[in-house]
């Protein structure tokens, strides 16, 4: 189990920015997932293409880590469909 | 004893000052209170207000609409017109009183600091009534509401929101102590009586009044206009400080004037907007919000300004852009939060609505239309649990609304970094307003800033409702309870 840490996340589509939970130890793709879910389904059509995940002006690769991949607390995730 | 003609006293009276002795005039009317941009104490002999009033001729003027709109409100009174209305009428009220109220008090409070510190007689005078008119505004818009608590306890907000941490009352709260409370006499008098009050208070106080006739809210409709023919009067002095500031300073008259609009827009888009747009029932509306901002603000306002001899603010394509799109954004934020709010929203996006919404705003459905798509078949699926918040939206750190996009590229989000923290704002010109003066804004935490912080517990959701101040009883819900979505 990982250090939960917060993170600024708004999905590509969507109008708002959301505080998103997630820990540091979270796979890329699972951070796209807890980051995600307050918009697809919501306002955003599900879709079965992959999310994919930027930050700091680069799209990460979805095994990384959180850590690994420098998210930071409260850093901006944005994130969309492939 | 024979009284004297108007004429003989009138332009003495208003002008009566006296020369210190005691004490220099610069310990009497310190450049921190009154007036720091350095135009000369003669210069401000100079002012002058259009439409002049002597206190004899305020207290029969006043006396007079008091005794009508205390009519007004016996005659309605009696016919418990509130309990009756229709519940999208109710949420404009509602919204109404918990925004309006106390800030008519912050702007009594105001007036008052005019009415000491302002650096000429006259407008000390016309200050003082001002003072009284706001407050006046203050006791009506408490007392008409206080009927209704008894049975609508999301009334007693009228009294209640500007003591709450509800997002909105943060957000007001900080509009207010930044262009009204703090800064000197000729800052706060550009701020709120040149721009709050003459440009925008007449969407809502004369767009919304008639409107409230449409819809049948006889005391509704005399209190705001009743209300609105003092802030005719007061707000003239905000002008006549331009004219007089513009001769020594024109560059920090426009920087007033630049950052008390963007952040009063900001407001009236979530008041008016609203109110306008959505929760009006459709058959009474008569013009779009847009339609109205293009009326009283990019026309007349707009006139009145380059009459000063200022220019329209640097941002002025950023706000036409917004003017359609930021009050969609703020209706369905605050629909999504409704359990954050004292009154019950309307979702105003019904299929008629929203034929009536793309007649007005063209690309409607591209930017907005198909964000509501997923929520009104959620609604008929009986997912209402995804329609309501999942975590914190996050909010601008300097005008404390919530940071929202439309473009189908939205820009990164604009943050600053000083002293080791990062502040978050919604547009470029809260960016700039927060840049040029630093010192003012960087205490201030946003809701988000709040939680992560550890100041909002438990750090759930009731936690959350709870440091808001919103109790199950107030707690928002649609207007309607989803007919508009055609659920079962």
């Amino acid at each position: 189990m990982g250090t939960p840490m917060p993170v600024v996340t708004v999905f590509r589509g969507d109008a708002f920015y959301f505080v998103a939970l997630i820990e540091d130890t979270d796979t890329v793709a699972t951070v796209g997932e807890k980051c995600a879910e307050h918009a697809v389904g919501r306002r955003i059509p599900p879709s079965d293409a992959p999310l994919r995940v930027e930050y700091d002006g680069r799209f990460l690769e979805p095994t990384q880590s959180a850590m690994d991949a420098g998210i930071e607390p409260m850093g901006t995730v944005y994130v969309s469909f492939s | 004893m024979p009284k004297l003609k108007r004429e003989d006293w009138f332009d003495l009276g208003r002008r009566l000052d006296w020369t210190p002795t005691y004490v220099g005039r610069e310990e009497l009317f310190p450049a921190y209170a009154s007036d720091s941009s350095g135009v000369p104490t003669d210069d401000w002999e100079q002012w002058d207000e259009p439409y002049k009033v002597s206190y004899r001729e305020y207290v029969d003027t006043q006396r007079r609409k008091d005794e009508a709109i205390y009519g007004v409100k016996s005659a309605v009174g009696r016919s418990k017109f509130v309990q009756k209305t229709d519940p999208r009428w109710r949420a404009i009220i509602k919204e109404h009183y918990g925004a309006a109220t106390l800030a008519e008090y912050f702007a009594g409070v105001t007036e008052a600091k005019l009415a000491r510190w302002a650096p000429s007689a006259a407008w000390r005078n016309v200050a003082t009534l001002g003072m009284l008119d706001e407050l006046r505004h203050a006791q009506l818009q408490l007392f008409f509401p206080h009927a209704y608590v008894p049975e609508d306890e999301q009334f007693d907000w009228a009294h209640k929101m500007f003591h709450t941490n509800e997002w909105g009352a943060i957000a007001s709260r900080s509009l207010f102590s930044d262009l009204f409370l703090n800064g000197t006499a000729v800052e706060a008098a550009i701020a709120e009586t040149f721009v709050f009050e003459t440009a925008f208070t007449n969407l809502q106080f004369l767009g919304m009044a008639s409107d409230a006739l449409k819809a049948g809210d006889i005391e509704f409709s005399a209190l705001l206009q009743s209300i609105q023919t003092d802030e005719a009067r007061h707000s003239q002095q905000g002008a006549s400080v331009i004219d007089v500031l513009i001769k020594t300073d024109p560059e920090q008259a426009q920087y007033l004037v630049d950052k008390a609009m963007w952040r009063t827009w900001r407001l009236f888009a979530l008041l008016t907007g609203l109110g306008m747009d959505y929760y009006m029932p459709l058959e009474l509306r008569t013009k779009s919000f847009k339609e109205f901002m293009e009326e009283f603000i990019i026309d007349q306002f707009t006139k009145y300004l380059l009459d000063t001899g200022l220019q329209l603010p640097w941002y002025w394509d950023i706000f036409i852009d917004e003017v359609d799109n930021y009050h969609h954004a703020m209706h369905m934020g605050s629909w999504l939060n409704r359990p954050t709010l004292w009154w019950d929203p309307v979702g105003g996006v019904s299929p008629e609505e929203r034929e009536w919404l793309r007649s007005k705003y063209p690309d409607y459905d591209r930017h907005w239309g198909r964000l509501w798509d997923m929520t009104v078949e959620n609604i008929r699926n009986g997912r209402e649990d995804l329609t309501l918040p999942s975590t914190l939206p996050v909010t601008c750190n300097l005008c404390h609304l919530p940071i929202c996009v439309w473009k189908d590229e939205p820009d990164s989000l604009r943050t600053v970094q000083l002293d080791g923290r990062v502040y978050r704002f919604c547009s470029e010109p809260c960016r700039w307003i927060f840049e040029r003066e630093p010192e003012r804004y960087e205490g201030h935490l946003s809701i988000a800033d709040r939680f992560v912080g550890g100041l909002i517990q438990p750090p759930t959701w009731d936690g959350v409702l709870a440091y808001m101040g919103i109790t199950p009883e107030v707690a928002g819900k649609d207007a309607l309870n989803y007919s508009w979505a055609g659920a079962s």
